[in-house]
């Protein structure tokens, strides 16, 4: 599977979806001008990749690490489609989780990914960045 | 009571605005000697602000908009214990009643009550085609922990000024 890489801007994160090299990130300022436009060419990749997995029967474990400094309402919207996603891979035997990081103090973010891994019913595993 | 403006902008608002005003908002930030997770708390706002009066500021009839009566607002000032911001835009008179019961039901919700409409928004609300979730709103209230101030002004047939108030506390959290 080829990867995927978003080079991060003022307004959109880096994304990069590597699985040669077992890499999954998604980094920085999330507020595009348009969140459809941005992040549904990440959901499709991630739909191809489990696609891909399954016709080869792989169960590889990885993790995708979500490091957002800030991030609008809609993108929230989009991370939640994104763990809905991941959970598609835990429900066919591929171990998922999602490290989910905040800088020490920034109890918003803690709050937001403890929601998000509720809804989902993905595993999260909290990082603290100090 | 002493006021100190972090930001003030009055005029026409474009995407690259909301880049400018928030480049301004996070250097005047990192020099007061603030939590981390309030200087945060206090940019997503402004996020959702700047982001509301983008893509909701409407304008309802052919004529000359630019003037002052129409321009967008925004301003972030720093009071003795608290940050206030203060954001307005033009709408289109058709769109203030959803508009006040939307805000006068997240004014009217405590944490839980915000919580769960933040599920049931996130969860079955669509994404407009400009890429809007419905969770600005109530991303604020959640945020800031206050009721949201809001004003709506009559400015013609059918256009309004709206206007909002939010209130950040410095010892929340």
């Amino acid at each position: 599977m080829e990867q995927l890489l978003c080079e991060a801007s003022a307004d959109t994160p880096k994304v990069l979806f590597d699985p040669a090299n077992k890499i999954f990130e998604i980094s920085g300022e999330s507020r595009p001008e348009n969140v459809k436009v941005f992040y549904e060419p990440v959901l499709v990749w991630l739909d191809n990749y489990l696609a891909e997995l399954k016709a080869q029967g792989k169960k590889e474990a990885f993790v995708l690490k979500m490091y957002l400094e800030y991030f609008n309402s809609s993108s929230a919207k989009y991370f939640l489609y994104i763990a809905k996603k991941i959970f598609e891979f835990v429900s066919c035997g591929i171990p998922v989780t999602i490290e989910w990081c905040y800088i020490e103090d920034d109890e918003d973010m803690k709050e937001t990914g403890m929601e998000m891994e509720k809804m989902s019913k993905v595993q999260f595993k909290y990082t603290v960045i100090l | 009571m002493e006021k100190h403006i972090l930001i003030d902008f009055s005029g026409k608002f474009q995407f690259e605005t909301i880049e400018f005003l928030l480049g301004q908002a996070k250097e005047k930030l990192s020099i007061l000697e603030i939590k981390i997770g309030l200087r945060k708390k206090i940019v997503n706002i402004l996020i959702e602000c700047l982001e509301n009066i983008y893509k909701y500021t409407k304008f309802g009839i052919e004529g000359d908009y630019s003037n002052i009566n129409f321009f967008s607002k925004i301003s972030l000032e720093k009071t003795n214990d608290s940050f206030i911001i203060k954001a307005g835009n033009t709408i289109l008179n058709s769109d203030i009643e959803k508009l006040k019961n939307k805000i006068e039901k997240v004014n009217a919700l405590n944490r839980e009550g915000l919580q769960k409409f933040y599920q049931e928004i996130i969860n079955d609300g669509k994404i407009s085609d400009k890429g809007s979730a419905g969770l600005g709103i109530i991303d604020i209230a959640m945020k800031s922990g206050k009721p949201i101030v809001f004003n709506f002004t009559p400015k013609n047939e059918k256009n309004s000024f709206y206007e909002i108030k939010i209130e950040i506390s410095e010892n929340i959290n």
